[in-house]
């Protein structure tokens, strides 16, 4: 698994500008890899919500009469060791991996925003707190943690969520910080605050609309991040728990039988691979890296 | 800020970090086995008479803050307690794990080194749009693979069918062991030193004395590798400091794929079998080398770059 700090390090390195919101919306016209992942997206999340409604077989149906089968009639993506349908568990499976992409980056991205907010509205000493703490958690390898996170709560997707979250918050606060720092030098802020507007006004009807885009754009990417981290989580028996399907379980399930059954360890990989590439291709066209972020810039005077 | 206060910031900054660390695990260790690591230790028939003495002696009996204290004295003295399973110092036991780890990584980091920089100063140097659009595509791919399922892919390709290499194991240490591993535990890394490579190179590009360079004749390729390459080599050579700390510690699973015998293994062996002092000193041991090797690489840096001392932290 890449380690969920990853995707942050060099994805994460946002310029700030507070034209990102137009720049969505002109890079989706004009660049068709981007509508391309952001329809292939939808296909995704489309498919893993309506899989109740598709005529598959129970993913948790045993059938040792027919254990191991390749791909064909009967089963398009052949059969696992218990004789459970592949393609169902395949489909099946992407609902607790989207499920960790949409809730455990939304809750860093909540977490984050309420700690830059903190940081760049509040007085020196909580934003100099606020950014080592942040820095703290920054320099710790993320997924030595989540591990050991998982490792004391016990495995289960809602640990997953907060494992995931406790190291992606971070980022979340840095962009935000430095966001909000940039839109608060802007004339029309400044104009605002001469018309006598109280500053929570200024924040909420002022600041937080125009410096929010940078960090929305980087939510794609910690989605990425988040499902390979949940994978390697169900891997190695800490995420997703046995029956239920999971990706990274099932690749964990078809150790050493490669050679026999290559369909099981194909079909899930695959799928986690074109899932995150996905979320990687439209974060990245919507964030366009530039130079790196150098974190910690001291407030703007 | 001057060179110093730089260097005082990151060590409090990596006091703070092994101190959290610290904290946290023995909280952990506190929580996880309340009051009964002895009985944990010695199982469920161990007699009352037998649990007293282990608990006077771990000081079980004692209060919270005085465990605490009698926790980090022992830590001071490099003593993490000793394996529920192995009934041995849980030190020797990571100590027989970590050359393996260290020698993985180490393949891994150099591996990423020349690949990365290379592909890198490579996309500088085409200008051909395709060659980027196939470069992002091709990492955008490296990224989103899991290790696991790389792992598994490569040792299908070229143990199984082909029969290069060997499936699994450390052997007797035989570089031809290393091969896949180390590969797939580079490939995330090959992608993000070649970014860095090719952002730091392209920054290059557009200073005065490229210019100048230029101006004197040389073409747009010599330029870049006469000067460009020294110049940029700052901000790579701290990211692969960095990776070499996370290489350890994202081993783990690489590990596990081909029965590697290093750390991350053995502590998911450990964590299997609830063997708690074991897991905590493995990962206590893992982020300490992480942390302390991230602040070396920031303050070598930092020191060489007076830009980065006023910026405070290093790229990523």
């Amino acid at each position: 698994m890449a380690r969920p700090g990853i995707i942050p390090t060099i994805w994460g390195g946002l310029s700030v500008s507070p034209d990102a919101g137009g720049r969505v919306w002109r890079g989706l016209r004009s660049n068709r890899l981007l509508l391309v992942a952001v329809i292939l997206a939808m296909v995704i999340a489309g498919l893993a919500l309506i899989v109740p409604l598709l005529p598959l077989q129970d993913p948790l149906a045993t059938d040792y009469d027919h254990t191991l089968q390749a791909p064909g009639k009967g089963h398009v993506l052949g059969t696992d060791l218990h004789g459970r349908d592949v393609l169902s568990r395949v489909l099946w499976a992407s609902r607790p991996s989207l499920l960790v992409g949409v809730i455990a980056t939304s809750l860093a991205l909540l977490a984050g925003i309420a700690a830059g907010g903190l940081a760049s509205m509040g007085g020196r000493f909580t934003d100099a707190f606020l950014m080592r703490v942040a820095d703290a958690f920054l320099s710790f390898p993320a997924i030595l943690g989540a591990i050991a996170i998982m490792a004391v709560l016990g495995p289960g997707l809602r640990n997953v969520f907060f494992a995931i979250a406790v190291f992606g918050w971070p980022v979340f606060a840095r962009l935000f910080r430095s966001s909000v720092l940039a839109t608060r030098e802007m004339d029309y802020v400044k104009a605002a605050r001469v018309l006598g507007a109280s500053g929570t006004t200024v924040f909420i009807r002022h600041i937080l609309p125009n410096s929010i885009t940078p960090v929305l754009a980087y939510t794609a990417l910690a989605a990425a991040a988040a499902i390979l981290a949940e994978a390697g989580l169900s891997f190695i028996n800490l995420g997703v728990q046995r029956p239920e399907p999971s990706w990274g379980l099932m690749l964990a399930e078809s150790r050493g039988l490669f050679e026999q059954a290559p369909w099981m360890a194909v079909a899930p990989g695959v799928a986690v691979t074109v899932t995150t590439i996905i979320f990687i291709m439209i974060g990245s066209a919507v964030s366009r890296p530039m130079a790196p972020v150098v974190a910690g810039e001291g407030r703007s005077s | 800020m001057t060179t110093l206060l730089f260097i005082i910031r990151r060590l409090i900054q990596l006091l703070l970090v092994l101190t959290g660390t610290v904290t946290v695990l023995f909280v952990v260790m506190y929580l996880l086995v309340p009051g009964d690591a002895a009985q944990v230790a010695l199982g469920n028939k161990a007699t009352p008479e037998a649990l007293e003495v282990l608990r006077r002696e771990w000081g079980l009996d004692r209060p919270v803050i005085t465990q605490y204290g009698m926790y980090l004295w022992r830590l001071a003295h490099l003593d993490l307690g000793e394996s529920f399973e192995r009934h041995r110092s849980v030190v020797s036991v990571i100590g027989d794990h970590l050359p393996a780890t260290a020698y993985l990584a180490g393949a891994s980091l150099l591996l990423e080194a020349v690949i990365g920089c290379i592909w890198g100063l490579a996309r500088v140097l085409s200008r051909r749009r395709r060659f980027e659009v196939i470069s992002l595509l091709f990492g955008a791919l490296l990224m989103a693979i899991p290790v696991f399922f790389l792992g598994m892919l490569l040792r299908y390709l070229f143990a199984s069918k082909l029969g290069l290499l060997p499936l699994s194991g450390l052997g007797d240490w035989s570089p031809l062991n290393l091969v896949l591993p180390a590969t797939t535990l580079a490939a995330a890394q090959i992608i993000i030193v070649s970014m860095i490579t090719r952002t730091t190179l392209s920054a290059e590009l557009d200073k005065p004395y490229m210019m100048a360079a230029r101006a004197r004749g040389l073409s747009r390729r010599a330029a870049i590798l006469r000067h460009g390459i020294r110049n940029s080599a700052g901000p790579v050579v701290t990211i692969l400091a960095i990776d070499f700390g996370s290489l350890l510690g994202g081993a783990m699973i690489t590990e596990i794929v081909f029965s590697w015998p290093g750390v991350g293994r053995m502590a998911y062996f450990a964590a299997q079998s609830r063997d708690v002092p074991l897991v905590l000193g493995s990962v206590l041991v893992l982020v300490t080398i992480f942390v302390v090797i991230n602040t070396l690489a920031d303050v070598v840096h930092g020191a060489l770059d007076p830009r980065i001392r006023s910026g405070g932290r290093a790229v990523g």
